[in-house]
């Protein structure tokens, strides 16, 4: 209960776990700062760019902080947070889907990656990506984000989901193949659909 | 199959390098996060264990939802506290204490102090025979009345502090400090002493914020608008570094010139211009303090400083790009209040550069998020009459439009509607426009 902050730290996840449990003063801190980056990658690649990220990588640190006591397997941490992350990104964009008529943003609001993306094509290729994902179901949307931005493997695509793992197969091939319609239209991401069509005429 | 994933892969790798880029680039979102968890300090998020199950089964992620839902429509956490003679620090009555009831007057009785104890771990002892009661509290702090005797403070800062504490005319500001504050309405005598840190003092007769810091003690009477007596000690001195909570940075220390001389006189000032006024005389040490809190990222402190300097004596020493810069923490750190005084002031003192132009802009998105659509389509309105063909001319179109229609002016919204397709047809609005102009 009094291990100092700097201990935490140190510790592994069962570790902050436990001082987690226990109401340690600086675990919130440590599973913060120890997690931030993963979560908001993993909001990132389902959400793309969204102003409010701030608010849903708060929202996921305040439900993983409420429901700390049900997670049984200390191991496990990375995995759990990013099943919140999945599941509250995908209450965001089905809000998000909600509120669609009346909800735009400022060009503030808008991606501003001409400084950070390498190149005029990852910039595009970005947008437009989401532009397409934008028009999946939210169910599609995060699996496919999750096995191919995120690169994760299937079956913690599925963990992340909480489905099996033929559930997220055919959630997965049923993006893909709207993906692939969808991305026709893009005009840069034509690119990448005639190359994927070439590699599938291999 | 196997190839077309090939392409999926891809353009993820892509996507995500522009991602990753990108997030580098913008540490916006976590630092405001980690800011928002960290002010949570206080507020308890357990959700009662399940014995049985999968660790993060559905049971448990909708636990934490409801639990979350539960905290986001009480308007977010905010303190509790509760008043009895416990030396526990437990939120829970224990030990004879009794939970304390917001606006409930509270009085110690004549053989002994009260305790006060906020559930962030900041305590106000009332001493025999204060009387007080808490007026409100917040995710952020509390507001105290003290209506008569004497109190000892001890307030927890974390991130984003706020509390105040009035004592006859006048009100206490605190950041996070141990001191006594005291009113005699008998004698109309204000005094507060600092035992640790620093707390900003307004009111009655105070042409601006005063300023009282560790080891000093200000002493002042209403009677007749004037200030009687003041034992600030005259040297100029250094700003206490602020306490901080574990994973952030320390604040810098600056130094700070020391509050103007007590001889200041004159009518009883508008509260909001004392609340405005500067902290301090002309200490650029003091001035500068919010601006390198603000590059180091810390946003909320940057306009927790500015305040305590004085908005408009920082409005009035920076340029343009430095006032956009702390309208921008503002708006971002949710500071709306603060974000719209130096959003107002920024167009004011700089009428033609082309940031007013922007806090317009801004001003109307404010208003908008408050659902005060007249002004806000009027900020839009001012926008798009000073720069007709500006960056943010499509946007400011469109707010205009939907704030006409969310205030029910629906005839003037059909038109916004129309010339708003005839000049943006394939722009962010187009459709609402479309669908307005249907109706």
């Amino acid at each position: 209960m009094s291990q100092p902050a700097s201990i935490l730290a140190r510790s592994d996840d069962r570790a902050l776990v436990h001082a987690l449990q226990e109401g340690h003063p600086a675990a919130k801190v440590e599973l913060f700062e120890r997690y931030v980056r993963h979560v908001e990658r993993i909001l990132a690649r389902v959400l793309g760019h969204d102003p409010e990220l701030a608010d849903i990588l708060h929202e996921v640190f305040v439900r993983s902080l409420s429901a700390i006591d049900t997670l049984e397997d200390a191991g496990a941490l990375q995995g759990w947070l990013t099943g919140i992350a999945v599941l509250t990104a995908r209450e965001h964009i089905r809000r998000r889907i909600r509120g669609r008529w009346l909800r735009f943003f400022a060009p503030a609001d808008l991606p501003d990656v001409e400084d950070a993306a390498p190149d005029a094509e990852g910039r595009e290729a970005l947008r437009a990506t989401y532009r397409v994902l934008d028009r999946l179901a939210s169910d599609d949307r995060v699996a496919f984000a999750l096995r191919h931005i995120e690169g994760l493997e299937l079956r913690d695509v599925a963990a992340a989901c909480n489905v099996s793992l033929n559930t997220i197969k055919r959630r997965l091939a049923r993006a893909e193949r709207r993906f692939s319609a969808l991305a026709a239209r893009e005009p840069s991401l034509r690119a990448w659909s005639e190359r994927g069509a070439r590699w599938k005429r291999a | 199959m196997e190839a077309g994933l090939k392409g999926f892969r891809a353009l993820g790798r892509q996507v995500a390098r522009a991602q990753d880029a990108w997030l580098r680039a913008h540490p916006e979102a976590a630092e405001a996060a980690r800011q928002r968890l960290l002010a949570l300090d206080h507020e308890p998020l357990v959700v009662p264990r399940r014995s049985h199950g999968r660790s993060w089964g559905i049971l448990g992620i909708a636990a934490a939802a409801a639990s979350w839902f539960a905290w986001s429509v009480s308007a977010r956490p905010v303190l509790r506290f509760q008043v009895g003679p416990s030396e526990s620090g437990a939120v829970e009555p224990r030990g004879g204490a009794t939970r304390g009831t917001v606006g409930d007057w509270i009085a110690a009785p004549p053989e002994g102090g009260l305790p006060l104890r906020f559930s962030d771990g900041s305590v106000i002892r009332l001493d025999a025979d204060a009387r007080a009661r808490v007026a409100e509290v917040t995710p952020r702090g509390a507001r105290v009345v003290l209506e008569q005797g004497t109190a000892r403070a001890h307030v927890e800062h974390r991130a984003a502090t706020r509390w105040d504490i009035e004592a006859g005319p006048f009100n206490v500001r605190v950041v996070g400090t141990t001191f006594e504050v005291g009113w005699d309405p008998a004698r109309d005598l204000f005094t507060v002493s600092l035992e640790q840190g620093q707390v900003a003092v307004q009111g009655c007769a105070l042409p601006h914020e005063r300023l009282v810091i560790t080891g000093q003690t200000f002493q002042a009477t209403c009677r007749n608008g004037r200030i009687a007596s003041d034992s600030a000690p005259s040297e100029a001195v250094a700003v206490p570094p602020v306490v901080t909570t574990a994973g952030m940075a320390p604040s810098v220390t600056a130094p700070v010139q020391r509050p103007a001389a007590v001889s200041d006189r004159g009518s009883l000032p508008a509260a909001r211009q004392a609340a405005l006024a500067p902290a301090s005389a002309t200490g650029e040490g003091g001035r500068s303090r919010w601006r390198s809190l603000l590059a180091r990222g810390l946003k909320d402190d940057a306009v927790d400083a500015a305040e305590a300097e004085g908005l408009l004596a920082v409005c009035d020493g920076s340029d343009a790009a430095a006032l956009m810069d702390l309208a921008d923490a503002a708006r971002f750190a949710g500071r709306t209040d603060a974000a719209g005084i130096v959003l107002r002031r920024l167009r004011e003192r700089f009428p033609a550069d082309e940031r007013a132009s922007v806090a317009a802009f801004h001003l109307g998105r404010m208003a908008f998020d408050r659902a005060a659509y007249d002004e806000a389509r009027g900020w839009f309105a001012a926008y798009l009459d000073e720069q007709p063909h500006g960056p943010l001319a499509r946007e400011a179109s469109g707010r205009v439009m939907e704030a006409l229609e969310r205030s029910g002016d629906h005839a003037r919204a059909r038109d916004a509607a129309k010339r708003y397709i005839e000049d943006f047809p394939n722009g962010p609005h187009a459709e609402l426009a479309r669908s307005i102009g249907r109706r």
